[in-house]
């Protein structure tokens, strides 16, 4: 007996795929969108005036390839430039350098069964994980899409969808003006806009994506310097609105207390303290908090069947999260005490 | 935390009580009509619960660490007994009160400053 295999049908979904000088990732991200159990029905790759041959990698896949007439700047602004080309009821937008599950589209398109749901993302796992920064990274996206992001969906609240992988209403996408360069976190801004416009936005654990993490400092320092400037000006730019929605309003306040609070305990007041009082063992508040992080890590890498790596990466997972705290302060410094507006949009991955 | 957003001060008590009354949220989405998955309930409430278990087991451990530190030499010669210098869980209620407090603080402020929008 002869089996006859037939490709997937395709689903009513168009990818958007921001890309500049991504020619040494992109093919391996469109390949993942091609290859997927439901397949999308027309990728656009934005090659954003790239010098490396980004587009002919694209073309050579069969992908449509547009590009604007000058570099938009940043992946807000590729990605707008795109919208008006969409022609589907449902947008995706995927970083150039991320691959997605065989199965993400299929599992995360159930979330738009009920019509209030604007946005939907997936869980977020390095591609690689080998130096400290990828493997502190690891712990960080374990621990935050096992837990904190898990319950903010039950509460019908997830602080952000991922700018790496989600998936859109077109039409809450548009009606909202697409993504704006506003800020340098434009998934926040996105996202708590579609939550003051009375749309809802869901977490889909099941369906995941594989982004390149930064490996070295360099690049490390760009990312977190994007995301700690994009928290602050998304928090002073819906201040007000967030306000309105249950549930993010609190959880916003709460991270918003804990990223300030937390940075100057951790950079300033232990140590200080230590030293002022002579009591060494007031530094055990940096590791008192350990069980806090490492339960739904184990949990989470155990279902991942990753038990032995998430717990090899969780020393790198302390260091990332004091260069983190280093960081926030700067935004804070910044963007808050010096009343500079920092919008250079930087590819750290 | 949320990945590259530091902190994890009053945010683990924060979802740690989240999770926690997720399951009278859902007998009061259920009683309303609305289909709840007590399974995802019950894993999240779970989780919380072996996150607090775990940070209560550590605090005891570090206190376990503390004495065999600082005065184990006393203990084996039989100088002072066991129970003397056990300085028990280094997890103290008023710590964890002091947590609560805080949270309670910044949540309170939020309403607060909701209710000051609604009235402008």
């Amino acid at each position: 007996m002869i089996e006859e295999r037939t490709a997937p049908k395709t689903v009513p979904v168009t990818v958007i795929v921001p890309a500049y000088n991504e020619a040494a990732t992109l093919g391996d991200t469109l390949r993942s969108l091609q290859s997927q159990t439901a397949p999308p029905q027309e990728i656009i790759v934005i090659d954003d005036c790239s010098t490396d041959g980004t587009g002919d990698v694209a073309r050579a896949l069969g992908v449509t390839v547009v590009r604007p007439p000058t570099n938009s700047g940043s992946k807000a602004g590729a990605q707008t430039f795109a919208l008006p080309l969409v022609k589907t009821p449902f947008t995706i937008a995927i970083d150039a350098d991320t691959v997605l599950a065989p199965d993400a589209i299929e599992k995360i398109l159930p979330a738009f069964n009920d019509p209030n749901v604007a946005a939907a993302c997936g869980s977020v796992f390095p591609r690689r994980i080998r130096s400290i920064w990828e493997r502190g990274r690891y712990v960080e996206y374990l621990f935050s899409f096992t837990f904190y992001k898990q319950i903010q969906d039950e509460y019908r609240a997830p602080l952000i969808s991922s700018g790496c992988f989600s998936m859109y209403r077109t039409e809450a996408l548009r009606s909202v003006g697409g993504w704006r360069t506003r800020t340098l976190a434009e998934d926040m801004d996105l996202t708590w806009t579609l939550y003051q416009a009375g749309r809802a936005v869901r977490f889909v654990p099941e369906a995941c994506c594989y982004p390149i993490e930064p490996h070295n400092f360099r690049f490390l320092k760009m990312q977190l310097r994007r995301w700690s400037h994009g928290f602050v000006q998304n928090v002073r730019l819906h201040r007000r609105g967030v306000l309105t929605v249950p549930f993010l309003r609190s959880a916003v306040a709460v991270t918003v207390w804990d990223a300030v609070v937390a940075s100057l305990v951790y950079l300033i007041l232990l140590p200080a303290f230590a030293l002022l009082l002579h009591n060494p063992y007031i530094l055990l508040a940096y590791v008192v908090d350990v069980p806090a992080i490492v339960v739904p890590v184990v949990v989470g890498a155990w279902k991942r069947r990753d038990l032995g790596r998430a717990l090899v990466s969780m020393p790198s997972f302390f260091v990332l999260r004091t260069v983190n705290a280093v960081f926030f302060l700067a935004a804070i410094w910044g963007e808050v005490v010096r009343g500079r507006k920092f919008l250079l949009y930087e590819k750290g991955h | 935390m949320t990945a590259g957003i530091p902190g994890t001060g009053i945010s683990w008590l924060f979802y740690l009580l989240a999770a926690l009354l997720l399951p009278l949220r859902g007998i009061i989405r259920r009683i309303r009509g609305v289909r709840v998955s007590w399974r995802a309930i019950a894993g999240k409430a779970g989780l919380a619960c072996g996150v607090f278990l775990g940070i209560w087991l550590a605090g005891w451990i570090l206190g376990l660490l503390f004495v065999s530190v600082a005065d184990s030499a006393k203990v084996a010669a039989g100088a002072v007994p066991f129970s003397i210098i056990w300085r028990g869980n280094i997890v103290r209620w008023a710590a964890l009160i002091g947590a609560f407090m805080t949270l309670f603080f910044v949540l309170l402020t939020v309403q607060v400053a909701r209710f000051a929008r609604r009235r402008r």
